[in-house]
């Protein structure tokens, strides 16, 4: 059940960015993501979990690119959010492949597509709301939530990572 | 792990910055996925986990072959703990047969999860340390990961092969009565000589033969005397002595012959003593009966080939170890430079007796048919006969043993008979 879950994540991840780029006629791109998609395909396949951390990152460029073409503000969301699922489950069922399955194993995949789906839901909705609104700032409010936003994520980054190991 | 938080926070701080600086909105709003993930996984992110672990085993020592199961508990003193993946560490050489070493699990307060799996290994000591246990949230991104001790241990002894008495005749044997020729005349069964009748001694032994040709006198049987005595084992543990082949090892049928002869010997009463010859002196003090027995297998449970620069060669044997004239048994596969050492023995008082596994045969059948091949393996054959020819001389017992044969037809082929030169002219 989660391997298909799983393929049909990726496939999705590297089918709507390239379905995006294709409608507005950029056909590279295009092939490019659906390159990238057969990539992590064979690497999930094969079980090498490599690939993923490098599509991800990819697909979030992609989208983050592509958020502002034609039709941009409602598929570069959802590709995005599918990144992030099929990102998470590549990593989870690597987990799952080490210890393999277990009596708790259906219980724990159950808890995590649920968790999961939350996430997922909940970040598409806040993020077509926030393409949906416009706000006007000045300059000098900019810059200060720019300066706020880089001192501050890197801070949170690097308490983070030091309290995580 | 650490490098999805990195990638995570990176790709966020990288749409932010974008995102302010192009002015673009959309790119502030596609950061906003990737923080609700962010966010998630920090709302669930593990405190550091406070787990008790208990480690049962089914037993503490095993026969080869047969398994040890383990259980390994973990309780949770701590909170709710969302994704906790276990692994036992364990020895390296066990193999794990049934059961699972490592468990993903949920585990919410005063729960525990049970881990149980059971192992086999070859002969030796197998040691477990530490649990690994790493707990993150459910999306993975933060973790905190701890090494708990968790001990516990146990022996796989050596196979113990069946054999019959092996026939030694030491220069001395203790008082008590045993299955050892102990070169005096008295109560026994084999016959030992002819002497002049004394009062008390049994008429059924009186020897009519001698006493009819000897007028006014009479003559009676004697036997020889069956005592027990003492025994050293050494088993030659030095790196140089072992031969390997694509897994196999002779220095591991030397161990199994060293259990065989100590199980024989101390079923005999005698007293036994343990060196292990390697990288140290492994040393089990002279004994007798099942306590013997227990302690002369733990210590080959656990002997291994080790190298030394003081050990390399048998030049420092600690021959006081043993009591003077003595049996002692060597089980070694021999060196060129073991023979001056072995010679002093014997010239000490020592009754020696060899069991060499025959390093060139175990070699040469595992090595392909080639003409060279063939032609060194004759000359190391021929260097080793006349090495046991000299040992032979000096009045050492020797089993050259080729291992893919059983070691009881190889001692009962050899020692069948104790040696002439052996039996001749001796001390009682």
């Amino acid at each position: 059940m989660l391997g298909y879950i799983i393929w049909g994540a990726i496939i999705l991840a590297g089918l709507i960015p390239a379905a995006g780029y294709a409608l507005n006629g950029l056909w590279p791109i295009a092939l490019g993501a659906a390159a990238l998609t057969g990539l992590w395909l064979v690497d999930y396949g094969r079980r090498w979990g490599k690939a993923a951390a490098l599509a991800f990152p990819c697909f979030v460029v992609a989208a983050a690119a592509g958020v502002n073409l034609t039709w941009g503000a409602s598929w570069a969301p959802a590709g995005l959010v599918v990144a992030i699922a099929a990102w998470d489950l590549d990593r989870f069922a690597g987990r799952l492949r080490v210890v393999g399955v277990t009596d708790e194993t259906a219980d724990l995949q159950r808890r995590h597509l649920m968790r999961l789906l939350l996430v997922s839901v909940l970040g598409l909705a806040l993020a077509w709301i926030a393409l949906g609104i416009r706000i006007e700032l000045s300059f000098a409010l900019i810059l200060l939530l720019g300066f706020l936003a880089v001192i501050g994520l890197s801070v949170a980054v690097r308490s983070l990572a030091r309290e995580s190991d | 792990m650490m490098g999805r938080l990195l990638l995570l926070g990176g790709l966020i701080y990288g749409l932010f910055f974008v995102g302010l600086a192009t002015l673009s909105g959309g790119l502030l709003a596609l950061a906003l996925p990737l923080a609700v993930y962010l966010a998630a996984a920090l709302l669930y992110a593990p405190e550091p986990p406070r787990l008790r672990i208990v480690r049962e085993l089914s037993a503490e020592r095993i026969m080869p072959g047969a398994a040890v199961e383990v259980k390994l508990s973990l309780r949770n003193e701590g909170r709710q703990l969302e994704e906790v993946l276990v692994e036992d560490i364990l020895p390296q050489a066990l193999d794990c047969t049934d059961g699972e070493v490592s468990k993903v699990v949920v585990l919410p307060p005063d729960q525990a999860v049970e881990l149980t799996y059971s192992v086999k290994g070859p002969r030796g000591r197998y040691e477990f340390k530490h649990t690994r246990v790493t707990a993150s949230d459910h999306l993975g991104v933060f973790r905190r990961q701890v090494t708990l001790a968790s001990p516990g241990a146990f022996i796989v002894l050596p196979e113990v092969l069946r054999m019959r008495q092996v026939a030694i005749r030491p220069l001395r044997t203790r008082a008590s009565a045993g299955l050892i020729p102990a070169r005096l005349g008295g109560p026994g069964i084999e016959f030992f000589g002819v002497r002049e009748y004394q009062s008390g001694d049994s008429l059924r032994w009186i020897n009519w033969r001698v006493t009819a040709r000897q007028p006014r006198r009479i003559f009676t049987n004697e036997f020889e005397q069956e005592r027990i005595a003492d025994v050293g084992l050494i088993l030659d543990a030095r790196l140089r002595s072992d031969v390997r082949w694509q897994g196999a090892s002779l220095f591991e049928h030397s161990v199994r012959a060293t259990a065989a002869l100590a199980e024989v010997f101390l079923r005999d009463a005698n007293r036994v003593a343990l060196l292990v010859y390697g990288s140290g002196l492994n040393w089990v003090f002279p004994g007798y009966g099942h306590v013997q027995r227990e302690r002369i297998m733990q210590a080959l449970a656990r002997a291994q080939t080790g190298e030394s620069e003081v050990f390399e060669s048998l030049e420092y044997l600690p021959t006081r170890l043993f009591p003077a004239r003595s049996q002692i048994v060597l089980v070694s596969p021999l060196a060129d430079d073991d023979l001056p050492m072995l010679v002093r023995l014997r010239a000490r008082g020592y009754e020696l007796l060899v069991i060499s596994p025959d390093p060139v045969a175990f070699e040469n059948g595992a090595l392909p048919a080639q003409p060279d091949v063939a032609l060194a393996g004759r000359i190391a054959r021929l260097e080793r006969a006349v090495m046991l020819r000299r040992l032979r001389q000096t009045g050492a017992q020797i089993v050259d043993w080729r291992v893919d044969q059983p070691f009881d037809r190889a001692v009962l082929t050899s020692l069948g008979r104790v040696p002439r030169l052996v039996r001749a002219g001796r001390p009682g």
